[in-house]
């Protein structure tokens, strides 16, 4: 992360989803601080991290808000599916129902969002094996069926972690590169930061005289 | 010439003479005797004389030789004449010469004491030259020192430039030349204080002005590009550079300019924040669904205009830090309760309605715990004393008092006209409604239910907000009723209530009044249960004479059916237990008016068995009571 805090050209929006106690706010922990959290309080509403990844040579703010799982919380968290580019749907490998839920989070998220969302599926804890309750398979299969990007990561290990935060940036920025999102419209999740990217400010204008062409 | 003269006649004469010793003494003789042995041979100069004689006479006649003395005489005359007039021209050009060499002394003389002078003239004008050279030289490193210094302490003209600006372009942009030569000035301010240590004072101080002057120009000129970029930073995004923060990070040096730039960007921010929220309230493009189509849904409308400002608050908080280029939050909290600000108004407006038109109690708790959810959240990120958290912190007031003036008036539209008691004295329906009304808005307390001990206070004010003119009601209802019908459909509504509301966390008060008041009717009943017993064995005359100490003969024998009477209730206790006792609604209450009842039933007969005791002896009482009270005690109470 050269260059200081500062220089990115993007800010990107996550929202976390996923039933309670899957690690959602362990998955953010280990993507922000690099770190375990062991004994994680169960989150309060929603709670927010940052962090400045590269994709394609562009440095991307991600600003991703970790929801609580609790339903209790529901009134809070359905606030900031609105301006999310990605969503974390989480569930966890060794309990079926939490997987066994995630149509209806998928419904919720769908819902909520934009459409150009792109919505990444977690199996979180693959470094459980033994108590694994849901196969790679069936979650890759349900993945494909609804169009998700998936993976199974561990926020206790590490693993895949980093992949699966900058896997959904890459896809967000393909989407913009592709002109599918609209940077000058408010609540796509994703802004545009410095003038560090004169291409894509290029390309923004044009959008827009397009839309006034229209 | 005369000796040779002499010498010739001479010689013949001693060759002729010399065997005498006589004349060895005679001068003649002797040189005679000189001349006769001196050996010609090796006389050189003998021999030339005689060479050059023999060519002066042609003939050796005798005119000749007599003639010899005066010819030699004349030649050496000639001779003599001639070399003296040799030697007078000798002497008249030795004279000449002397005359000359005299002049030319004099010459020389003349020329000595011009060259002296010439000399003394000179060696001044040679001081004179190496003063200038050493001058010459002591100026040239003056000059080197004056330029060094002037490199050190003036500004290169380009820098000045880009410090000043051109005339010609005022309006020119600040680079990096600009922060190059700013810190140039200041370390030349900075050196100068080393002058001033030294004897150069007045230089450091000259210098210094014109430093300060020149870093005055830049810091001006700073804060106008500022306060223009500033200025512009009203776009949705907006694009905070290096340059920018460079800026900022420069004119802290000078807080008031620095503070103007920041209230510029927080108002271009605020008119920027405003200007997105009322887009997402009214038109949102990409989703199509602007945040105000939910109206309809208070809780999700509101929910929606908190998430989003939270949202936009940390990204507010991101450009903030991004323009301090640190993360100060003395100085970003100010700045983003500013930039909050402008969304106050249509908040409060929007919400505001919400709540005055929200009049349902459980709805309106559950926006309650949202708003002080977000007031929570919103004073975290904000400053106490922000705009957004005074606005958020009276519209909690403003709900909090909707609600529990909806709750009140949904209570008493619920217990209007609460009827009388059924037979079966069981709680009114009307208990059942308040208590699901008080479960649901109990059961979404879930946001705030975490810390704030004002959360618990408030939850005492909601239950007694319901309970109290509950059961108030329940005592009007059953005012015509009789003492103990009243008391057990009291005890059997509080008995619902209580259990009702001890599942919850924070209501261990509640739970004890209300336990509090059950036992008083409790009481009641049991009293009114173990009177019954006591009448049903005939012990109501004579404990009524124990209690009033007027024992007679007539309390005595009112004792006599005791024993006959005593038996079947002891034998089946249950069967004397009043109806409404067996009305109460919990076994557990049930059981335990009856073990007090039969305690009291068993002190009563204590006391009867003690007072006929003292007063008859123990005769009587055996003959009255067969049983003792401890057996009473064991066959009533083990039950």
């Amino acid at each position: 992360m050269s260059g200081g805090p500062y220089n990115y050209s993007y800010i990107f929006k996550y929202i976390i989803i996923g039933d309670m106690g899957v690690g959602k706010s362990c998955l953010l922990h280990q993507f922000t601080e690099k770190k375990f959290m062991a004994d994680c309080p169960h989150t309060i509403g929603v709670e927010f991290g940052t962090r400045i990844v590269e994709v394609s040579g562009q440095k991307i703010k991600l600003q991703i808000w970790d929801t609580a799982g609790q339903e209790r919380f529901r009134a809070v968290t359905r606030s900031y599916y609105r301006g999310a580019a990605g969503a974390l749907m989480v569930y966890d490998i060794t309990r079926r129902s939490t997987y066994n839920h995630l149509s209806s989070w998928l419904t919720d998220a769908r819902n909520l969002t934009n459409p150009n969302t792109v919505i990444f599926l977690i199996g979180n804890k693959s470094d459980l094996e033994g108590q694994r309750d849901v196969t790679y398979q069936e979650a890759k299969q349900f993945a494909d069926e609804n169009g998700l990007l998936f993976m199974e990561a561990s926020a206790k290990t590490g693993d895949n972690v980093e992949d699966v935060f900058i896997e959904t940036a890459k896809k967000i920025y393909q989407n913009i590169q592709d002109g599918n999102v609209d940077l000058n419209a408010a609540d796509t999740g994703v802004q545009l930061k410095n003038t560090t990217a004169p291409a894509d400010r290029k390309q923004t204008q044009q959008q827009k005289q397009d839309g006034c062409n229209c | 010439m005369a000796a040779i003269g002499a010498a010739s006649p001479s010689s013949s004469a001693s060759s002729t003479a010399a065997p005498s010793t006589t004349t060895q003494q005679n001068p003649l003789s002797k040189k005679l005797h000189k001349i006769l042995e001196s050996n010609l041979d090796n006389d050189k100069e003998t021999l030339e004389a005689l060479g050059v004689l023999s060519g002066f006479l042609d003939k050796n006649t005798l005119q000749a030789r007599r003639n010899l003395r005066s010819d030699l005489e004349k030649r050496c005359l000639g001779l003599n004449d001639n070399f003296v007039q040799c030697l007078q021209t000798l002497v008249q050009q030795v004279q000449s010469l002397q005359k000359e060499a005299s002049d030319m002394k004099k010459c020389c003389d003349n020329m000595q004491t011009r060259l002296g002078a010439a000399k003394t003239h000179t060696s001044n004008l040679l001081k004179e030259t190496s003063e200038l050279q050493s001058k010459n030289r002591e100026l040239e490193m003056q000059s080197l020192v004056v330029s060094a210094f002037l490199g050190k302490f003036q500004l290169m003209p380009q820098e000045s430039e880009a410090l000043c600006g051109s005339y010609r372009a005022q309006a020119t942009t600040i680079d990096d030349r600009f922060f190059a030569a700013m810190e140039r000035v200041r370390g030349i301010h900075q050196d100068c204080k080393v002058l001033l240590r030294t004897s150069q004072q007045r230089a450091g101080l000259e210098i210094m002005e014109s430093m300060a002057m020149h870093l005055e120009t830049a810091y001006e000129r700073l804060y106008h590009w500022c306060q223009g970029q500033c200025r512009t930073m009203n776009a949705e995004f907006p694009e905070i550079n290096s340059t920018l923060r460079k800026a900022l990070k420069e004119l802290k040096e000078r807080p008031i300019l620095f503070q103007y730039c920041i209230d510029e960007y927080s108002i271009a921010r605020r008119m920027a924040l405003v200007r997105s929220f009322i887009d997402a309230l009214t038109r949102d493009r990409s989703t199509g669904r602007p945040i105000e189509l939910h109206s309809h849904d208070p809780v999700r409308y509101c929910g929606y205009m908190f998430g989003w400002l939270h949202q936009a608050i940390a990204t507010e908080n991101d450009h903030v830090a991004s323009l301090l280029s640190e993360h100060d939050t003395e100085q970003s909290l100010p700045i983003l309760s500013m930039v909050t600000e402008g969304c106050c108004r249509p908040l409060h407006t929007r919400v505001e309605q919400v709540i005055v038109s929200t009049r349902h109690p459980v709805l309106a708790y559950k926006l309650v715990n949202l708003l002080r959810y977000y007031n929570g959240v919103f004073q975290g990120l904000l400053k106490d004393t922000a705009p957004m958290v005074k606005t958020l912190t009276d519209l909690t007031d403003l709900q909090s008092k909707m609600f529990f003036s909806a709750l009140n008036a949904q209570t008493a539209k619920i217990l209007e006209g609460i009827e009388a008691p059924l037979p079966d004295l069981s709680p009114s329906p009307k208990v059942g409604e308040i208590l699901s009304l008080l479960q649901s808005i109990l059961s979404s307390q879930d946001l705030t239910s975490l810390g704030s001990g004002n959360h618990e206070q408030q939850l005492l004010l909601i239950l007694t907000t319901c309970i109290d003119p509950l059961i108030q009601s329940c005592n009007d209802a059953v005012a015509p009723l009789s003492r103990l019908d009243r008391a057990v459909y009291l005890v059997n509504s509080l008995y619902l209530v209580q259990s009702t509301v001890s599942l919850y966390e924070f209501t261990d008060r509640q739970v004890e009044s209300l336990e509090q008041q059950m036992q008083a009717h409790m009481d009641t009943v049991t009293s009114e249960q173990s009177d019954h017993l006591s009448e049903v064995v005939g012990f109501t005359e004579f404990r009524s004479s124990l209690s009033h100490n007027k024992l007679t003969d007539e309390s005595f024998e009112s004792l006599n059916t005791t024993p006959q009477l005593l038996s079947p209730v002891i034998s089946a206790p249950d069967q004397y237990q009043l109806p409404q006792c067996k009305l109460l609604a919990s076994a557990h209450l049930r059981n335990a008016v009856q073990q007090k009842a039969f305690e009291h039933f068993c002190q009563t007969y204590e006391s009867i068995y003690a007072a006929v005791t003292t007063e008859k002896g123990e005769e009587v009482v055996k003959s009255l009571f067969p049983q003792p009270p401890e057996q009473i005690r064991k066959l009533l109470l083990s039950l």
